[in-house]
């Protein structure tokens, strides 16, 4: 009723008050839009999916976009059209009242292409039943299924903002979202007796409804405001059934997908101002999910969550600021936690004992801002987390696997900057942020586990950022960047020990009168991670160490030339990106240790054990356009569009569908993510026209 | 009862606080017709908006009082609010806090770190156009300008579709101040990615720890070299925290890779690595290994 009231409100609105533009500044009303017609068709050598990652996959087409505003002194309303009828497509309607009421309408689509022209040996994929008889071909060309890899949301939005009860206020918006399509998972089946691990293609076909209520009071000195949220998601599938034999108690041919949930959450913020420009800040909020499975009979989900932040932020003196704040966030899992029987293990014997996670975080610290002379200003701040994490059942917690216990953190996290404004034309900074993370283990047994995991894991990280922004002259701006990080793991014996990154970016552009407006930038970023690992689950010293090392760069340049200003005009655009990503081992111990551990052939020794393509790739992208204004309502544009993508990775490279080491098969894949190198040459013309 | 004892000064912005008489609404425009005229199409503009500045002081409601302004020909800014390099940020935020303050995406300016970093209103939105939401420039280029780090993040071969314009920064962060860490629009990292990957929610029979505590284990969210945004390939990732005895604590050199001379049923990474069995990865309510 509401809406319906609202979208009279509006109509009635745009009708009594669509009339021509009247001059000038007076608060009157105009009418103003644009319709933009574009035709585009490109050539496309290599992946179509990956070239046309979030964009509509069809090669030539002919898209059109529409906009148009009307403003009167008491209303408003909008509406846009983007690319209708395509994977793109997105509409906008909004209207309303000025001081009285806002409301809108959106829809939206957002495709995702991952891989074109995957196969399977199954039927039905995109079903949540994939079926084979006998066992699969060895020759993947005989494979039944051909498919994509892709998602595709289509979300409308709705809702209004009621703004006429100020100070106080109330919005109220619902969405839903639908979701398809197809994504790559993994899973381990056996055919005949054998074991191999199976690429599976997960169907995608998922709803969200969600519902946000927000009301409250917003009138200086006070604010308070309550929000509910309800979310609801449905999968329109419970399980993905495959066939494979199921005599070896790996849990069955279902594999489960992700369940329908629901959350409510009630969030009561507010602030009030106090003295000496001081202001007292607070979020509180309480929420429950549960979800629902059909494997287990004694499983139901449920998790509360609890959040609460108190700020304080003052500015007693001009020269000073200051905020203290305080964070508690707590996830209790409420979910069952004990044995559960695998509802599709005919034979009724597989029990798994479930492991609800749950942890609260306090969080306390504060920050010190000082306006020194000479336009300096320096802040100054400390964080200290403590994250206490459980398992719900902490009876008898020495009986857990040690594994599972997961440590007590407590994260002393210190930082200072220093910035200065002193001149009209140049600024500069410098800043240092320090973290040190010690973590206790819980019982013995984990306390003595040799590895780590290394994101609850002891921690020593610094991270030093410098940059400076300079205007030497008129139209002509520069900046530079530095910023370095680093970590240290000094208590994990294995895994994550170390990693490094250093990165510089720089940009700057330049207008030369009204003739020419250039613009260029260039980025780089050497990353390195290390880990250490061992054979066994009881040696204390290493035997082997890998090194990944990605280095990332990109530049470009833009060329904007007002050959006739105002009038027409070519722009040129260039840009290059790449990755080079390595990983190099050492091996520590005998040759022959090293040999029967890791299973290389006989006289494996010399053999390269460095990987020299790991997610390695580049891209060029060339733009040449010109634009020529017809008239001060119709733009001509005409382009041309080159895109070359060139990727390697070891673990894609020579894609085979049957993964055959030696004689027998060991897994079968589908080409997610296979060969995702391209280049496009697009030609386009646009033409728009603007009222 | 509090209201009536706090001082009404502690609820003026800087333009109210700016001493002299005003021109009075209409004198302005004389001289500076584009900026009245570009005004006329904005909020800003409208009457029936009972706060807005044209139904109260006019242009002087945010530049402040401006008789000696006028007076001098124009020749002086004197007592003006230009917005430029010779106010204070937090004499042009304020300006715009006298009325704005009281809204609820505003009301938390002073939380916020660009507040705490002199980031100011107007560097971000111009008032004298009716462009949407003022903006000076479209999202990401008006964040990059600051955020340059993130230009290469957002470059790279996985990213969301922000470079694309299907997602913007301000639909995880909130600029203008907020609870959550790094300003983003929820309690904790995990509530921000399940409002649009509620499949993740769970909660699950068998949950992956660092999944339930912080997506940013295992993702870059702003764009990785890895697919899935991943930060970094499996089965090095996965490697990170699982290196005790088993299949998992094998090298997978480059000899294991598709087309390698390693023999051995498992000593293989190929595609999706790890993922090829343990597909469940975020959760699994039939396995736990996640291979099911």
């Amino acid at each position: 009723m509401r809406v319906t009231s609202f979208v009279t409100l509006t109509a009635l609105g745009v009708i009594l008050n669509l009339t021509p533009c009247s001059p000038v500044y007076s608060e009157e009303q105009d009418f103003t839009g644009n319709i933009d017609i574009t035709g585009e068709t490109s050539n496309v050598n290599g992946s179509k999916a990956k070239s046309h990652e979030y964009s509509d996959g069809r090669t030539s087409k002919v898209t059109g976009d529409v906009n148009f505003s009307h403003n009167s002194p008491g209303f408003f309303f909008g509406f846009s059209a983007k690319d209708p009828g395509y994977d793109t497509q997105h509409y906008r309607l909004e209207g309303g009242s000025y001081g009285v009421l806002k409301g809108w309408f959106d829809y939206n689509v957002i495709v995702h292409n991952v891989t074109t022209g995957a196969r399977s040996f199954y039927s039905g994929v995109g079903s949540d039943n994939l079926t084979l008889t006998g066992t699969p071909s060895a020759d993947s060309n005989t494979w039944v299924s051909g498919f994509d890899y892709y998602t595709k949301r289509k979300k409308f939005n709705t809702g209004f903002d009621l703004k006429m009860i100020s100070p106080f206020f109330f919005n109220a918006e619902y969405s839903h979202e639908k979701k398809e399509g197809i994504k790559p998972t993994g899973t381990q089946g056996s055919f005949s007796g054998t074991n191999y691990f199976i690429e599976l293609p997960e169907p995608i076909d998922y709803r969200t409804n969600s519902i946000n209520l927000e009301a409250g009071y917003a009138r200086t000195p006070f604010f308070l405001s309550f929000n509910y949220l309800y979310s609801n998601f449905n999968n329109q599938m419970s399980d993905l059934n495959f066939t494979t034999d199921t005599a070896t108690g790996r849990g069955g041919p279902n594999f489960s997908l992700a369940p329908d949930n629901k959350i409510q959450r009630f969030t009561l913020k507010g602030s009030v101002k106090l003295p000496m420009n001081s202001k007292f800040n607070m979020s509180l909020s309480d929420a429950r999910t549960t979800s629902e499975t059909s494997s287990f009979d004694s499983f139901r989900g449920k998790v509360d969550t609890k959040n609460y932040d108190l700020i304080f932020t003052t500015n007693p003196m001009r020269f000073l600021e200051g905020k203290v704040y305080y964070k508690y966030y707590d996830r209790d899992n409420k979910s069952y936690s004990g044995a559960v029987v695998n509802l599709f293990d005919t034979a009724g014997l597989e029990t798994f004992v479930t492991n609800p996670i749950a942890y609260t975080k306090n969080t306390f610290g504060g920050d010190l801002g000082f306006r020194l002379p000479a336009k300096f200003h320096l802040s100054a701040g400390y964080k200290n987390v403590k994250t206490r994490r459980k398992l719900v059942d902490e009876i008898d917690p020495g009986s857990i696997n040690p594994e599972d216990v997961l440590p007590y953190t407590t994260d002393n996290i210190f930082n200072a900057d220093l910035k200065w404004n002193g001149l009209d034309f140049m600024s500069a900074w410098i800043g240092y942020k320090r973290l040190a993370r010690g973590a206790t283990y819980q019982t013995t047994e984990s306390r003595n586990l040799i590895f780590r995991n290394y994101s609850y894991a002891a921690q020593d990280s610094d991270i030093f950022k410098t940059g400076v922004d300079l205007s030497p002259i008129d139209d002509l701006n520069l900046s530079f960047e530095y910023d370095y990080k680093r970590s240290i793991y000094n208590d994990t014996l294995f895994g994550v020990k170390g990693s490094t990154s250093n990165a510089i970016s720089f940009s700057g552009d330049y207008a030369f009168r009204k003739l020419l407006r250039f613009s260029t930038y260039f980025d780089a970023e050497k990353t390195t991670l290390d880990q250490l690992a061992t054979t066994s689950a009881t040696t204390r010293s290493p035997q082997w160490k890998s090194t990944l090392e990605d280095i990332t760069y990109g530049y470009g340049a833009k060329a904007e030339i007002y050959a006739i200003p105002k009038k027409l005009t070519f722009t040129l655009q260039g840009d290059y990106m790449r990755n080079h990503g390595t990983n190099d081992f050492d091996f520590y111990g005998t040759t022959a240790q090293f040999l029967t551990a890791f299973q290389l052939p006989a006289g494996g020794s010399g053999l390269p054990v460095n990987i020299p393509n790991v997610d390695s790739y580049r891209r060029y992208s060339l733009r040449f356009v010109t634009a020529y204004n017809w008239s001060d309502s119709i733009v001509i544009k005409a382009g041309y569009i080159y895109d070359r993508y060139k990727y390697s990775d070891a673990q894609l490279n020579g894609y085979q569908y049957v993964v055959t080491p030696i004689a027998a098969p060991i897994g079968y894949i589908t080409g997610a993510y296979a060969n995702p190198s391209y280049n496009v040459n697009t030609v386009f013309l646009a033409l728009t026209y603007r009222f | 009862m509090l209201a009536c004892s706090l001082p009404a000064s502690f609820a003026m912005g800087a333009a109210e606080k700016k001493d002299g008489p005003y021109a009075g609404a209409g004198i302005c425009q004389e001289c500076h017709v584009e900026q009245t005229k570009s005004m006329s199409k904005t909020p800003h503009w409208k009457k029936a908006i009972k706060d807005s500045p044209v139904a109260n002081k006019g242009c002087e409601s945010c530049h402040g009082p401006g008789t000696t302004h006028v007076s001098e020909g124009g020749g002086t800014t004197k007592g003006l609010i230009t917005f430029g390099k010779k106010e204070t940020a937090k004499q042009k935020s304020g300006a715009c806090l006298v009325c704005h303050e009281n809204s609820k995406e505003m009301t938390f300016f002073d939380v916020g770190v660009h507040k705490q970093n002199d980031v100011t209103c107007v560097d971000c939105h111009t008032v004298h156009n009716s462009a949407v939401h003022n903006l000076k420039t479209t999202q990401p280029g008006l964040c990059l300008a600051c955020h340059r780090n993130m230009r290469s993040q957002l470059n790279r071969q996985a990213h969301h579709p922000i470079q694309e314009g299907k997602v913007k920064c301000t639909d995880c962060h909130t600029p203008h101040g907020g609870f959550g860490p790094k300003m983003i629009r929820a309690d904790s990292t995990p509530d921000l990615c399940y409002k649009c990957h509620a499949e993740k929610r769970g909660p699950f029979a068998f949950e992956h720890p660092p999944v339930a505590e912080n997506c940013l284990t295992c993702h870059q969210p702003h764009g990785s070299n890895h697919e899935n945004l991943l930060t970094s390939k499996s089965p090095r990732l996965c490697q990170g925290c699982h290196t005790p005895n088993g299949h998992n604590n094998r090298p997978y050199s480059f000899q294991n890779r598709l087309g390698g001379s390693a023999t051995g049923s498992q000593n293989r990474f190929v595609s999706q690595g790890c993922l090829n069995c343990h597909g469940n990865i975020h959760g699994s309510n039939r396995s736990p290994f996640f291979v099911r």
